[in-house]
């Protein structure tokens, strides 16, 4: 759409008539030249910007957005609870030692922070039997050696910065004949920690 | 002076509002998690054996009793494992009436595995104690198998098919 923009130079010829018109003696003193006065200046204004305004931004304005992150840590297992069960099946004879492995569960974690790693303990002081864990083949950082779960927290994965990932966790259950049938309940707590 | 005070103790009020909320959030975000494990261990016996069929033959005689020797087989192992208590493992063969003599006896026992049975001569074919007191234990042993012939059963032969078995005592 084509639109007729006002020069310069008619800009100043109308405010030359208007000037004339509202300061002529024809005029004065009349009770309404105030008032005459105050419009004359409106529309000046009005003609010099609308000309100067014509086919450019008719507005703008502005606010700061600021998005802040936080260092935020989740860590999460697939399943809460596992259950490792040494049978005939995982016996051999003139062995005293027995194991059984569980693979089933998974660990997984994400972190926006550096230099992390993920330690591992248990909650049971005294086990009958042995139980370990090692970190099977982690999406991101080093999987620590296997280790066997104490009170006492040890690393499980190590070398996590800034990524999120998963990893299997492999539990080893060894009972020694010797030491007979039994239970034992492990609440193992991993935690993410300063490398 | 007061105003200041109060204004003071406003922003201390603020920002420690800000500093546990800030520190409840990043527990909320949990960078640690739990996992409840039960490892069980149930009773569990073991037997296995080391060495495959045997074949005694009695071949010989004593030189001065006119009578044959008996042959004796120690070239099998018996091995166990049990974390029950008061086991014992028994042999069984399933001859039940043999032309010849056969005995068997547990040898050089694992220490501490059990206690070895007085040997055993096959005359039927029930179990008969070959090791006894099996605690929580796992061990082995050398078969030894004793053959024996009179003169007056000719020739010929058994075959025994011998089963050992661990059960309670």
């Amino acid at each position: 759409m084509m639109q007729k923009k006002i020069s310069l130079l008619e800009s100043l010829r109308l405010l030359g008539y208007i000037h004339l018109l509202f300061n002529h003696h024809f005029f004065w003193p009349n009770p309404g030249l105030y008032t005459l006065r105050k419009l004359r200046t409106f529309f000046l204004a009005s003609l010099v910007l609308g000309g100067a305004a014509k086919g450019q931004t008719y507005g703008s304005d502005f606010h700061r957005v600021t998005v802040q992150v936080s260092q935020v840590t989740v860590v999460q297992v697939s399943s809460g609870t596992v259950n490792l069960s040494i049978s005939g099946a995982n016996a051999v004879a003139g062995q005293n030692s027995m194991t059984t492995t569980d693979l089933s569960t998974s660990f997984l974690w994400g972190t926006n922070v550096s230099l992390r790693k993920v330690t591992v303990r248990t909650s049971l002081a005294t086990p009958i039997f042995t139980l370990k864990l090692l970190a099977v083949n982690p999406t991101a950082g080093t999987a620590a050696s296997e280790v066997t779960l104490t009170t006492t927290a040890q690393d499980f994965l190590i070398n996590l910065g800034k990524t999120s990932g998963s990893c299997q966790l492999q539990y080893t259950g060894i009972a020694l004949a010797s030491l007979g049938t039994g239970s034992d309940a492990h609440t193992i707590t991993f935690t993410v920690t300063v490398q | 002076m007061k105003t200041q005070i109060l204004y003071i103790a406003k922003k201390t009020a603020k920002t420690l509002v800000a500093v546990l909320a800030m520190a409840s959030g990043l527990y909320a975000q949990g960078s640690s998690t739990q996992q409840s494990l039960i490892l069980r261990v149930m009773e569990l016996n073991k037997l296995g054996l080391i060495g495959g069929s045997l074949k005694l033959t009695i071949d010989k005689l004593y030189a001065d009793q006119f009578a044959p020797a008996p042959v004796v087989n120690a070239n099998t192992t018996l091995l166990w494992t049990s974390n029950g208590e008061n086991k014992k493992i028994t042999v069984a063969s399933n001859n039940n009436n043999p032309r010849y003599a056969l005995r068997v006896a547990p040898q050089e026992m694992s220490p501490g595995a059990g206690v070895a049975a007085p040997e055993v001569s096959f005359s039927d074919n029930k179990n008969h104690d070959f090791i006894v007191g099996v605690n929580r234990s796992a061990g082995k042993c050398v078969i030894q198998f004793t053959a024996a012939a009179d003169v007056a059963k000719g020739i010929g032969s058994d075959t025994h098919v011998i089963t050992f078995t661990i059960t309670s005592s």
